[in-house]
């Protein structure tokens, strides 16, 4: 089958380790330094499995990353609640993605990581 | 198209918004432990194996991934099965890495899984003469984790599958010496890689009892041990109650045990317990019931009653089973080669509307390379051959991978056949435990109505004059043939024939597959005799 290819990809770091705070009701942003990452294609972030009432509310980018608003509903969100959300970004116009996941991986721990675990 | 970091959160009132924040801790050296929503399993878990987990959740059982067939047409079944796995909602499969294999046998499969998206755990079936010590159980696990040593997280190990099964373990010291010498050699190779163990026997949730720090007395070369290691993970299998799950042909309904459901929570609990007293998750690598003979409705509320209470303990569970092939374990199968998946029970477990699945041989031993006995007159597994001659299989055919079958026909014509019951017996004379009851109750081969058909073989003959017939039969009734074919002359050169059909009459859910083979004075090579359907049946 020949040699490993995975998608080569850049490094995206948090900015701020520090567990986000999402009120209530609220908005709550995450920032991820990551120059170019995803090229100039659309881009569609999921989050996986997430908590009930936690979910994307826009996606926005700069040239040095991006920028996720995450929301709690107010019905929905559990106070005190805590843990790891898990994402996936998609390319909204790639043909071939239309639909598909692109990015189905264990976030955080790297995808096609070529070096030993 | 690219990944994100795990985001850590916390969902908070307004008014935490204004007490200022805490000062942060310390930043330890290991990630900091994350606990999932929901969690009944108290404490933290290790980040990785939290987000690992969430990726194993849910799963499906492939069992014994791989065919002796010829290995294009493995991959491509399961390049083909694997797309269908991912796109019925499972994000995770469990495959069995045979002892008798290599690993690079698996490795395109794995590749193609990994890159999917899918999580692959390559859990060990010790079976077959090489695998008879501790010193070889940590020879195969040492070879495996060489090979896999640069694949990514998304692979993860299961030491054993239940020891009591195969290699027929029934020591439980004994087997937590194996497991606790492989992982070693496992973590001399890979400190991180994900392991999923379980205890002796048929790993019931009670034998994680021996998954402890007094059986596991492995050190990692920086020193870490079992209650250190953040990337061990206990695994269990729930088939509770037994005579439910697995009742050898016999109907029985849930009214038939008054405790069943405190059975599976009893059973939950002590894994949850397990898992808190250790700190460590916990995952259900097998679970599931035969579904014949059941009542539907029965049968769907177990599924959704284990489902659910596994989900309510946080524990990640991997359905069994979704068998991309015909075999004697069709009645536990939620993947039909002709029917696709089981909606009903994918819309408890994934949720997720199955496309229509790709077009499986329905034939097993397409390649002639299963056979018992020794020598050329070997029983072929599987296949009927009826004539005047006996078969053999030869190796120098040069037809398709090593094996073909070699027919002559100087007495008389040779039909080789295959339905459900030539290969429950054949099976049978080396798997005796399976229960011929119920797998005739879920046959394998099936003539959809409005599908067509397409029987392909290949073949040389060695002289001019050989023909081959199809024909297709209802196996479970004496009646005429739903279809016969024209003889095919078979050509001295090596060609794939291929015969179609468009079956319009009622389904036939136990068909017959036969091939005659004339010629006077001649001798045919034949191989990779596959049946598949292009669909219209819904």
């Amino acid at each position: 089958m020949g040699a490993w290819q995975g998608n080569a990809q850049r490094p995206m770091t948090l900015l701020d380790p520090q567990p986000v705070k999402i009120p209530v009701g609220g908005t709550a942003q995450v920032r991820f330094a990551a120059a170019g990452a995803f090229g100039q294609a659309p881009l569609q972030i999921e989050l996986s499995d997430p908590p009930e009432g936690i979910a994307v509310d826009s996606v926005t980018r700069s040239d040095q990353g991006i920028t996720l608003v995450l929301k709690a509903d107010p019905q929905k969100a559990k106070p005190g609640l805590k843990g790891n959300l898990i994402a996936s970004a998609f390319s909204k116009e790639h043909p071939e993605n239309q639909g598909w996941e692109v990015a189905d991986v264990p976030l955080g721990l790297g995808h096609l990581a070529r070096h030993p675990v | 198209m690219g990944t994100l970091p795990a985001i850590p959160f916390e969902i908070v009132n307004d008014e935490n918004l204004k007490t200022p924040d805490k000062p942060a801790l310390p930043q330890a050296e290991e990630p900091k432990p994350a606990v999932t929503a929901g969690s009944t399993t108290g404490g933290t878990t290790p980040a990785p194996v939290t987000a690992l987990f969430q990726r194993m959740q849910p799963g499906i059982c492939v069992g014994h991934f791989d065919h002796d067939d010829d290995l294009t047409e493995t991959a491509s079944v399961n390049a083909a099965y694997l797309d269908s796995a991912k796109a019925a909602g499972f994000k995770s499969i469990r495959f069995f890495h045979s002892t008798q294999k290599r690993p690079v046998f698996y490795e395109a499969n794995v590749r193609y899984a990994l890159d999917a998206g899918l999580t692959v755990n390559v859990c060990l079936f010790a079976n077959g003469a090489n695998t008879k010590s501790a010193e070889d159980f940590v020879r195969h696990w040492r070879g495996i984790a060489e090979h896999y040593r640069d694949f990514p997280p998304a692979l993860v190990f299961e030491l054993f599958n239940e020891p009591a099964v195969s290699p027929k373990l029934k020591d439980n010291a004994e087997v937590m010496r194996w497991i606790n010498g492989a992982v070693a050699a496992i973590r001399e190779v890979s400190p991180r890689r994900i392991l999923l163990v379980g205890g002796p026997q048929f790993m019931q949730s009670q034998f994680l009892s021996y998954v402890t720090p007094e059986h596991l007395t492995y050190r990692s070369p920086a020193g870490a041990g079992f209650a250190e290691d953040k990337h061990l993970i206990g695994a269990f299998h729930m088939y509770e109650p037994h005579a439910y799950t697995m009742p050898k042909g016999k109907l029985v309904t849930l009214e038939d045990f008054l405790n069943w459901k405190k059975l599976v929570t009893d059973n939950f609990d002590l894994a949850a317990d397990w898992g808190t007293k250790w700190n460590k998750r916990v995952v259900l690598t097998e679970w599931g019931a035969q579904n014949v003979p059941k009542q539907r409705e029965d049968f769907l509320a177990y599924t959704k009653f284990v489902f659910d209470e596994a989900n309510r303990r946080d524990i990640a569970s991997v359905y069994y089973a979704g068998l991309p092939r015909n075999s004697l374990m069709a009645s536990w199968n939620i993947l039909g080669t002709e029917f696709g998946w089981d909606q009903d029970v994918l819309d408890i477990i994934t949720r997720t509307k199955a496309k229509p699945v790709p077009s499986f041989n329905q034939l097993a031993n397409s390649e002639f390379s299963e056979f018992e006995g020794r020598g050329d007159n070997r029983s072929i597994k599987a296949w009927q051959v009826t004539g005047a001659s006996q078969p053999s299989v030869v190796n120098n055919a040069s037809l398709s991978g090593v094996f073909a079958l070699k027919l002559d026909l100087d007495a008389g014509p040779v039909t080789i056949s295959q339905d459900t019951l030539t290969m429950i017996e054949s099976w049978q004379k080396t798997d005796p435990m399976f229960s011929h009851e119920t797998a005739l109750l879920k046959p394998f081969i099936h003539l959809r109505s409005g599908n067509t058909y397409r029987l392909t073989f290949l073949a040389r003959a060695e002289k001019p004059g050989a023909t081959a017939t199809a024909r297709l039969d209802d196996a479970s009734k004496n009646a005429p043939a739903c279809f016969t074919s024209k003889p095919l002359p078979l050509a001295t050169r090596k060609e794939e024939y291929a015969i179609e059909y468009t079956h319009t009459g009622d389904d036939i859910m136990n068909a017959r597959v036969s091939l005659t083979f004339s010629g006077e004075k001649n001798t045919v090579f034949v191989d990779r005799v596959m049946l598949k359907s292009h669909r219209t049946a819904p």
